[in-house]
């Protein structure tokens, strides 16, 4: 009955006229074809010497010259390093923070306080990075900063904070994570949801006390979220926020050896010295890491839970 | 009230902390605000010498005044923000309903391989300088409108969170109305997508967010067409060069003050950035956290 219902079913699929579904994806694939698929032809930039006089196609291929360069480049390095582990300590950071809030939220009885603390947590995150920008000067700025205000009003000394790279990974962490930890809490809170209240009940009836129903409750539920965020950030590790660098930080080079990304240094190899082979080859190598690095994680989480997986 | 009182000591505690550590954050996320509200109607000296305060000392609307007046406003900028936006969104939503549609529908013989074709999408790109190049060389948008438009309109993670939204409309309804002799057209119009208003919201407004916020696309691409910068990008230029703000304050008599409120008016033009997302946050919130949230869970 089942096999038959299906058959049937199939041949009825196969009556539909197809032309409509292709037609409907014409404005998509071409939109997608033109941004996203075309500059991958642009991609043999990477291979070539660029000459503007002879455009993409017509500039004289040169091996791996710009690889070469660029592996050979103390800046490319530096820039890997800093994407590497800036993107580290934001993701951790962001996560444990969300995770700890989302915990301790779910716990809160009223409805009211939860609500008002995801709306109002979530709003940074509509934020530009040119506000962040601006909002970051207001409390940084050397003389009138509300920082140094402080500091200065209670006795200590002002600090310069844009001649001091090293504290820079701490200060884009503390922003990355006001401006992102929101929306995390809200995925968090609304996979915590999804709880049955039994799960909890039986629990309880079984002895388990408050840490007990944390760790094998509430931490457990919330686990295959987790881990899809994480394959998500970590196929994107190579990349640094170019946009965020361009506006936090543009052109204050003393600050550079801590926070020079990789994405801000293709930014500035385009912008500044017009170079386009070896900012084209960095792209190249961004992706095909990371797009290694997507399938890896996957495969991981497939292994780890089968619905973990991402596709 | 029975059942609070059994609540044990670590639980209290616990649930103390974690109420006390997020109303310090929810703190910290209005107070910057704030302070720029603040300051943005303050006197520029009095600023100057005491420092950013929440309620002004000395009230003053120069900012505003500098920020709106000149040859390049930020009125002129809100039109295009707002042109850039609704049109934007218009084009997104339109190209991307019609693609989720057809990925979500069973019946399409090539939804395998048209799935493929927008999934890479967010596996892999090239990166910034061939889509420069291409932008540039190829596609010739660089100093047009469309340069703010067209690479934002297909997002493939908007298509496929559509898509998750638009396959869980029952199969029935598509061959009741089919066996009735409907159209796609006709399927698509009349039955889903009044059924999805919701998700086509929710979506529409990831892109429409995306439309107001950009100012990327403008530094690329319009660096010398001040006429076509959007809100966000005429912000980081006053913030950013000091001449463009000399040129057009010159232009400007009716203002009493010889110097230039450089401090206020950088508050002032990131007012009237954020205050139109201030004024709607309420309104769409939630359909952001429904957004979110099913995109995280469904990939």
């Amino acid at each position: 009955m089942k096999i038959r219902k299906s058959l049937s079913q199939k041949r009825k699929y196969q009556s539909v006229k197809q032309g409509w579904f292709i037609i409907f994806m014409i404005p998509s694939v071409l939109l997608l074809g033109a941004f996203i698929y075309l500059p991958m032809y642009g991609l043999q930039l990477a291979f070539k010497s660029f000459d503007a006089s002879l455009g993409i196609w017509g500039s004289p291929w040169s091996g791996f010259e710009n690889f070469k360069f660029l592996f050979n480049s103390p800046y490319a390095l530096r820039a890997t390093k800093n994407t590497v582990f800036l993107n580290l300590l934001f993701i951790l950071s962001t996560h444990l923070f969300a995770v700890f809030c989302a915990i301790g939220l779910y716990e809160v009885r009223s409805k009211m306080f939860r609500k008002t603390i995801t709306t109002i947590t979530y709003f940074p995150s509509f934020l530009s990075w040119v506000v962040l920008g601006i909002v970051s000067t207001v409390f940084l700025s050397q003389s009138t900063g509300i920082f140094n205000k402080v500091l200065v009003s209670t006795g200590f000394e002002a600090v310069s904070w844009y001649r001091r790279p090293e504290l820079w990974p701490g200060i884009l962490t503390a922003i990355v994570v006001w401006k992102q930890a929101g929306v995390q809490l809200i995925i968090y809170s609304a996979s915590l949801l999804a709880i049955s209240p039994e799960y909890h009940e039986a629990a309880k009836i079984d002895g388990a006390g408050f840490w007990a129903r944390v760790r094998h409750v509430t931490l457990p539920h919330l686990m295959p979220t987790i881990i899809i965020l994480m394959i998500l950030a970590v196929g994107n590790i190579f990349r640094g926020d170019q946009q965020m660098m361009v506006a936090l930080i543009n052109n204050r080079s003393q600050l550079f050896p801590t926070t020079d990304v990789l994405d801000f240094f293709v930014y500035r190899s385009l912008v500044k010295t017009f170079d386009v082979g070896m900012p084209t080859a960095i792209g190249l190598y961004q992706s095909i890491v990371g797009f290694v690095l997507v399938l890896f994680a996957n495969k991981a989480a497939r292994k780890y839970q089968s619905d973990g997986a991402l596709f | 009230m029975d059942k609070i009182m059994k609540r044990p000591m670590d639980e209290k505690i616990f649930v103390a902390f974690c109420s006390v550590i997020m109303v310090l954050f929810a703190a910290a996320c209005v107070y910057p605000l704030l302070v720029i509200l603040g300051g943005s109607f303050t006197d520029e000296m009095t600023l100057l010498r005491e420092g950013y305060k929440i309620i002004p000392e000395k009230f003053s609307i120069d900012g505003y005044l500098f920020v709106l007046s000149g040859n390049n406003s930020m009125l002129d900028a809100y039109m295009v923000s707002l042109v850039v936006t609704l049109g934007g969104t218009a084009i997104a939503l339109f190209a991307s309903t019609l693609a989720a549609y057809s990925l979500s529908r069973h019946e399409f013989k090539l939804r395998k391989y048209f799935n493929f074709f927008v999934v890479f999408t967010l596996l892999f790109n090239a990166g910034l300088v061939p889509w420069y190049m291409v932008c540039v060389q190829v596609l010739h948008i660089k100093g047009t409108i469309w340069a703010l438009i067209l690479p934002m309109a297909a997002n493939g993670f908007n298509i496929m969170l559509l898509r998750n939204f638009l396959s869980q409309i029952p199969n029935e309804l598509f061959d009741a109305a089919r066996i009735d002799g409907a159209s796609e057209v006709h399927i698509l119009v009349k039955i889903v997508v009044p059924m999805s208003i919701p998700a086509i919201a929710t979506v529409g407004l990831f892109y429409a967010m995306g439309y107001w916020n950009d100012w990327w696309l403008a530094l690329l691409y319009l660096d010398n067409k001040p006429q076509l910068y959007p809100v966000q990008y005429m912000l980081r230029v006053m913030v950013t060069n000091a001449q463009f703000l000399t040129q057009n304050a010159s232009q400007i008599t009716s203002l009493g003050s010889n110097t230039l409120p450089s401090e206020t008016l950088k508050l002032a033009a990131t007012m009237m950035a954020i205050g139109p997302l201030i004024i709607v946050y309420p309104f769409i919130q939630k359909f952001f956290s429904k957004g979110i949230s099913l995109g995280a869970v469904k990939g």
